[in-house]
């Protein structure tokens, strides 16, 4: 009388049954150990690989992925996917114009946010860019400024609760041969439990020897008011226009 | 006029128009504030001149004596 394996379930001849019948025993056996080493190894193409299924004995066929994927997990099982790698995505090129300029809807889908801005030139002499997210014209803006000029003492300028960032001071961009760069980074910007911080760079040059003809700013930002995502920034002049310049969003991951 | 513009950085839609009696009012404000504080600086920097005429010496040298 046959009995099965403990493991597999397959049917086995015992010592009483009968020799006639041992044939069609072995061939039973030889059909269930197949069936069972097939449903384990399920790899049919070269860098293939196999995983337990849900069903008991039973491995799933992962073929295998393309150059550079990693093995990952989708879903509870293993799978193939390109991984992610740090990226830059242009959200906007907009013209500087007039007293202020807004990005608006700016996507949540970015991890970080890096404003440029090139080549900006003023109406007025003495002024300086000014950022604010959101349209808050709340005291929520600190910044620690750092400026280096040629042939000036270094300078350095801690502000607290602004109602925005001053990140250029009152640099002198009016002169339009001025070559002239800002950057700024806000990092996580999405985040809605912590305070948000960012940094800057500025830069601009107008000559190259006399006092204060090429000047290098940086900046520490730290927007305090916490709760929201940042999903807007004005740039916007302390006095006069803009006569030139364009403004580069990104989102970065 | 005073005139903002705003972008949508998701549709590209620009708007650039007037501003509004309140934003010219925030922008005034902006201004002063920023008058008022170069206003403070310069001061701040005259008076440190001041001191240093009165005392014959330049700034490096007034490092010097405090170090």
């Amino acid at each position: 009388m046959a009995t099965t394996t403990p493991n597999y379930g397959w049917s086995v001849p015992t010592s009483t049954d009968l020799v006639k019948d041992g044939a069609t025993a072995i061939e039973t056996l030889g059909d269930s150990v197949d069936a069972t080493v097939k449903a384990l190894n399920p790899e049919t193409t070269l860098g293939d690989i196999a995983y337990r299924s849900s069903t008991a004995n039973t491995n799933t066929r992962l073929a295998i992925g393309t150059s550079g994927q990693v093995l990952s997990v989708s879903a509870g099982v293993p799978a193939w996917s390109t991984p992610s790698s740090g990226s830059m995505t242009l959200l906007s090129t907009t013209s500087l114009t007039g007293s202020s300029v807004t990005l608006s809807s700016i996507s949540q889908s970015y991890r970080d946010l890096r404003l440029e801005i090139k080549d900006p030139t003023f109406s007025t002499n003495n002024s300086s860019i000014r950022l604010r997210v959101n349209g808050d014209t709340g005291a929520n803006y600190t910044m620690f400024n750092a400026v280096s000029q040629v042939g000036i003492a270094n300078a350095y300028y801690g502000i607290q609760g602004q109602t925005s960032f001053d990140v250029t001071r009152e640099y002198d961009m009016q002169n339009t041969s001025v070559d002239a760069a800002i950057m700024y980074n806000f990092f996580d910007y999405k985040d809605t439990t912590s305070i948000r911080l960012g940094n800057s760079i500025a830069a601009y040059q107008k000559g190259y020897s006399t006092a204060g003809d090429r000047i290098l700013g940086s900046a520490q930002l730290y927007y305090t008011n916490v709760g929201t995502t940042i999903s807007s920034i004005t740039i916007l002049m302390s006095a006069g226009t803009f006569s030139t310049g364009t403004a580069y969003l990104y989102g970065v991951n | 006029m005073t005139k903002i513009k705003i972008v949508n950085t998701q549709t590209g839609e620009e708007i650039e128009r007037d501003m509004t009696a309140a934003e010219l009012a925030q922008l005034a404000a902006d201004q002063q504030a920023q008058a008022d504080r170069q206003a403070a600086e310069a001061a701040k920097a005259t008076a440190k001149a001041a001191l240093l005429a009165k005392l014959g010496i330049d700034e490096d040298e007034a490092k010097l004596l405090l170090s």
